[in-house]
């Protein structure tokens, strides 16, 4: 009895042990670029152009924080409405064939390698138009997310009582009305959680970005069809660099990139209390 | 059931739609590049009579990571002077990647190491042109970490190079090095030797310099933008992504010896080793070696709207003259002969005949860097006139 109970009490262990250990390296993470960038962040950093190697001044990475709020809120519009009512039809017409077969290409879209995504993106709206457009970028991040927002609003619906769906469709009112009025006010943590991680994904992605967007150095935007930056691609650029001034702002652009990732899931975290009380 | 499937095939319809109609710029662009050649004929007049107008925009370039420090510089100096008129806008995504984004017209110019290849240049001939010259010097230069042997200490000829890379050297202190530098003491340790793992342009001049200075290399390995290193096999060699990775792997690895670009060897400091010119002297590059290098290539060099892929870098390589740095080679920009756009063309213009005069001025040359000598210059200033 006493060697079962000290058994599991090791078991229990080992395995917090290592329930710990993977935190680790996200603590690592963020601990290590709060330390190395933070320093570099004030709004100058936020506002200006980045600097020349040497020489100059200190700069910032205004253009490609403009950039990616742009690319973002634009991914978030497109993939967002295709997204909901993609999950909407896979929870509520789950039934259909159709639904079934979207539900296996979006699954299988969720694990596809972004720089293909990247590279689709190029073919049908960069290598045609003759430019390197924001557009494109924008069009490539919300192919990225359409699975991620779809499936986290599927779960959302799915998990509403079914009781309370034929309450709504007891009263007679039409189906947009039991879906995007009764019903969504009762999935709206499950939804804006969805929204939030398809937000954080398209801020964080690098791949559809390297063959649409080009990168901007002096200007924040100038139009849909013109080229444009965004802080992964600014990161990926300047880190690899030789100068001491470029890591410095490749630094500073991680530490924003990062507040910005973690705003948001804080965010979608309160939502989801919000709602319990 | 039947309401379904006519939804579904309305739904599909407009997917075929929309698709169909993302598609067909392209088709539309394909059509319509005979007339768009047409009116680029009309635009000089307009232009000419519109010299003394202000024009402002944004001009995009992209292409070789070396240039990319040295273009950031000029451009952010040259939005200042113009109070943010001219924009250029240069992203440094690789030589190779650049040629092919100016050959798919996605970019105004394109910034490359190498010169545009022979059958790209012929093809851009039959569709009006380009042009492409010199911009800046770049130098590469043979780092080591031997850690008791200072830079600039070590002296090395392209010959005992090529057979480090060849794999027939293998240790610091064999005698073909020993014999070099009588007054340093190598240790018996093995060589590793640092090669770029991706396609570049700083591979395709380091082997044709050993090219050049070694037979057995030009017939067992040859020059290209990558080669089979023979060291590989013998598995004392190291590739690395960029002159960032070939710079980090040499720091990481004590014995080793690696080729990287002048700037990134300056920042990153790394211990750099001499080498033998043609005349004999053991020489770094300094602002007179290459200086001394340029003087003997000016003759040989073509004019902008020519062909350059058959004597760079083959040819440029360990030129003459006593005080000639071996492995010199220059950054090139690349433009179109025509443009739709008039306000492009001045922009353009206006940027570029900056560089090549002002720009070359020691206070606007980024550290690493040497500028290019005024005849050189001049190369791309006639070009430019041919722009329309």
């Amino acid at each position: 009895m006493n060697k079962r109970k000290l058994k599991d009490k090791i078991m229990l262990g080992v395995i917090s042990l290592l329930a710990i250990i993977s935190a680790i390296p996200i603590l690592m993470i963020i601990i290590n670029i709060y330390a190395e960038g933070l320093k570099y962040v004030n709004l100058s950093f936020l506002i200006n152009f980045p600097p020349p190697p040497i020489g100059g001044k200190v700069g910032g990475i205004g253009p490609a924080l403009v950039g990616s709020l742009i690319l973002m809120s634009l991914a978030l519009v497109i993939g967002g409405c295709i997204g909901f009512f993609t999950g909407l039809y896979l929870s509520e017409f789950s039934h259909t064939r159709l639904a079934q077969y979207a539900q296996l290409f979006l699954q299988i879209m969720v694990e596809f390698p972004t720089i293909i995504i990247g590279l689709f993106a190029y073919s049908i709206l960069v290598a045609p138009l003759k430019r390197f457009n924001a557009f494109a970028g924008a069009f490539a991040l919300s192919i990225v997310i359409i699975p991620y927002i779809a499936l986290n609003v599927r779960e959302a619906y799915k998990s509403i009582p079914h009781s309370l769906k034929e309450a709504a469709f007891s009263l007679g009112i039409s189906h947009s009305k039991v879906y995007l009025k009764v019903l969504l006010s009762t999935a709206r943590r499950g939804v804006l959680t969805a929204l939030l991680i398809g937000m954080a994904k398209a801020a964080g992605e690098t791949a559809p970005l390297l063959f649409t967007i080009l990168g901007a150095t002096f200007l924040y935007f100038e139009g849909l069809d013109q080229p444009i930056n965004a802080i992964p691609l600014l990161i990926y650029n300047f880190a690899s660099s030789p100068y001491e001034r470029w890591h410095q702002v490749a630094w500073g652009a991680s530490a924003v990139l990062l507040s910005i990732i973690l705003a948001i899931f804080i965010i979608s975290r309160l939502v989801i209390k919000e709602v319990r009380m | 059931m039947r309401a379904n499937r006519i939804l579904i095939l309305v739904i599909v319809s407009i997917i075929v739609v929309v698709i169909g109609l993302i598609l067909s710029p392209r088709l539309v662009t394909h059509v319509t590049t005979p007339i768009t050649a047409m009116t680029t004929q009309a635009p000089p007049t307009t232009e000419e009579a519109k010299t003394e107008a202000i024009y402002y925009g944004t001009i995009n370039g992209a292409g070789a990571t070396y240039l990319n420090p040295q273009m950031q510089a000029w451009a952010s100096k040259f939005y200042e002077l113009t109070k943010g008129r001219v924009k250029v806008n240069y992203q440094s995504i690789g030589s190779g990647a650049g040629q092919a984004n100016f050959r798919e017209g996605l970019i105004d110019f394109a910034g490359s190491d190498p010169p545009l290849k022979k059958d790209i240049y012929n093809e851009f001939q039959t569709k009006g042109g380009i042009i492409q010259f010199p911009v800046i010097v770049g130098t590469i230069v043979v780092v080591h970490n031997i850690p008791n042997v200072d830079s600039g200490k070590l002296k090395l000829t392209g010959e005992v190079i090529a057979r480090i890379y060849l794999g027939e050297i293998t240790y610091w202190d064999d005698q073909r090095i020993k014999e070099l530098n009588p007054d340093l003491d190598l240790p018996h340790e093995k060589i590793i030797a640092i090669h770029r793992s991706d396609g570049s342009g700083t591979t395709r001049v380091f082997t044709a310099y050993l090219s050049k200075v070694s037979k057995d290399w030009k017939e067992k390995v040859g020059s290209d933008f990558t080669v089979q290193w023979p060291v590989d096999q013998l598995g004392n060699g190291v590739g690395g992504k960029g002159n960032e990775g070939v710079a980090a792997a040499v720091m990481q690895n004590q014995y080793s010896i690696g080729y990287v670009e002048t700037a990134y060897a300056h920042e990153v400091g790394l211990k750099t080793a001499l080498i033998k010119n043609r005349g004999g002297q053991y020489v770094l590059p300094t602002e007179k070696s290459v200086k001394s290098a340029l003087t003997a290539l000016t003759s040989i060099l073509p004019k902008a709207d020519e062909d350059w892929s058959d004597i760079f870098p083959d040819e440029i390589v360990d030129p003459a003259g006593p005080d000639s740095y071996p492995i010199t080679s220059f950054s090139f920009v690349i433009l179109r002969q025509k443009y739709d756009d008039p306000v492009k063309i001045s922009l353009l213009k206006e940027f570029f005949e900056w560089v090549l005069t002002e720009g070359q001025k020691k206070e606007n040359i980024v550290p690493g860097y040497e500028p290019l000598p005024p005849e050189v210059a001049r190369i791309g200033l006639e070009g430019l006139k041919l722009l329309r």
